[in-house]
């Protein structure tokens, strides 16, 4: 490496091994550790996403994203109230080594866990999914699913903010395929505080909107956190991971390039979102749900799936 | 010379060390390519599979950081390390 720097460029004393390209910055994993604490921190507030008296309920699949989500706010708000919410998808090889993850930083942390165990709770599995019209494609099925679900627990345990781990990977790229493909109502739903679209629902944030995917991963190693290391068996060629091939592509040259993303789109949205009719939503009459036309879209879908585990197609 | 490697999840427990410190002559050219043959003869089968597909070539969804840089923005396999360098092996992750 030759000339490369080797001491940390904040305590000037330890072994850099963390590198922060855009920031050209050189950090020991102590150093690291903080910057990411520090940062989220800053995100919270200035984002106003909650108070530290507030209650907060955290989406945590076992992944990396979300085990640095629950860890990181948990140093950043010492006294914050934080509940850990886990969606158990049935996916067999998958969702049991997910569960156990998720519950062992939990109990790490000393945070009550919870479970939405959609094979016990509702009868169905994602992979259900795959013997319908989704096919190959069940992640927007999931999505629907998970979205649901965690509103459910936050009821259940009475919390009115709900933050997601969506990394700045996730928000840039979701940012320019919704662009792209004309999707506004979409691209404003990514704002980083998501207030309720009716009254019975949670506010989400997404207090890691400014941390790198890669960054995530760093922490959860150098922090020494439980999380997933297997991949999900229907996320392979999704659309998300091909905007994440597209930005990595694209950022290859520029290492700041998502930050100019995420920075351009924050400004664009609460003009965008002044210009986006919003659609008349009315309660599920299955679940309270919202929903256009009176049937939710997480209850169509698992009217779906039920309808091919009983053996219908 | 001296360089650390870092282990992280599945090399953790493989290897039972969270760092491992190699000594190398001064007149060696050490690489990431180097670093791992070594490793891979202290540790036998078990390091072996983790890191190297069945055609001996290293498996493309790890990620070597030296002194935090990612391997694959320098010289890949080919980067050099020097005299107190630290190697991390960094796990293949999908999704958070």
């Amino acid at each position: 490496m030759g000339n490369m720097p080797v001491v940390c460029g904040k305590c000037h004393e330890r072994r850099a091994e963390v590198h922060i390209s855009y920031a050209r910055l050189s950090l020991c994993p102590e150093c690291f550790l903080q910057f990411f604490v520090r940062r989220l921190r800053r995100v919270v507030e200035d984002f106003r996403m909650f108070g530290e008296d507030e209650v907060v309920g955290v989406a945590v699949s076992g992944g990396k994203d979300s085990a640095a989500l629950l860890h990181g706010l948990r140093q950043a708000f010492p006294s914050l109230r934080l509940f850990a919410f886990h969606v158990n998808l049935g996916i067999d090889g998958y969702s049991e080594h997910c569960q156990a993850k998720a519950e062992a930083l939990a109990k790490i942390l000393s945070v009550d866990f919870h479970v939405f165990d959609f094979q016990k709770e509702v009868g169905i599995s994602v992979g259900d999914f795959r013997r319908t019209v989704f096919r190959g494609k069940v992640c927007s099925a999931c999505g629907t699913l998970k979205r649901h679900a965690f509103d459910e627990l936050a009821q259940r345990v009475g919390v009115k903010v709900l933050a997601t781990g969506h990394n700045m990977d996730d928000v840039a790229g979701f940012m320019l395929n919704n662009f792209f493909s004309g999707q506004w109502s979409q691209l404003v739903r990514l704002k980083p505080v998501l207030q309720p679209s009716m009254p019975n629902l949670t506010v989400k944030v997404k207090p890691l909107i400014k941390s790198p995917e890669n960054e995530n991963l760093l922490y959860c190693l150098y922090a020494d956190i439980p999380f997933r290391e297997v991949e999900c068996p229907f996320a392979r060629g999704t659309r998300t991971r091909e905007n994440a091939l597209l930005l990595n592509s694209l950022s290859r040259s520029n290492p700041y390039f998502r930050h100019q993303v995420l920075r351009s789109f924050l400004k664009l949205l609460p003009l965008l979102e002044k210009a986006v009719e919003k659609p008349a939503l009315v309660p599920c009459r299955n679940c309270g749900f919202p929903s256009l036309t009176g049937v939710c879209a997480y209850c169509k879908r698992v009217a779906l799936a039920r309808n091919v585990s009983r053996g219908k197609t | 010379m001296r360089v650390s490697v870092r282990f992280f999840t599945s090399l953790r427990e493989l290897t039972g060390k969270r760092e491992e410190v190699l000594e190398f002559s001064d007149a060696e050219r050490v690489t990431v390519d180097v670093v791992l043959k070594r490793l891979a003869e202290r540790y036998g089968k078990g390091f072996v599979e983790y890191v190297y597909d069945a055609n001996g070539a290293v498996k493309g969804f790890l990620q070597f950081l030296v002194n935090g840089r990612s391997a694959s923005t320098l010289r890949g396999l080919e980067t050099e390390l020097s005299d107190g360098d630290v190697l991390a092996i960094i796990p293949p992750v999908g999704g958070g």
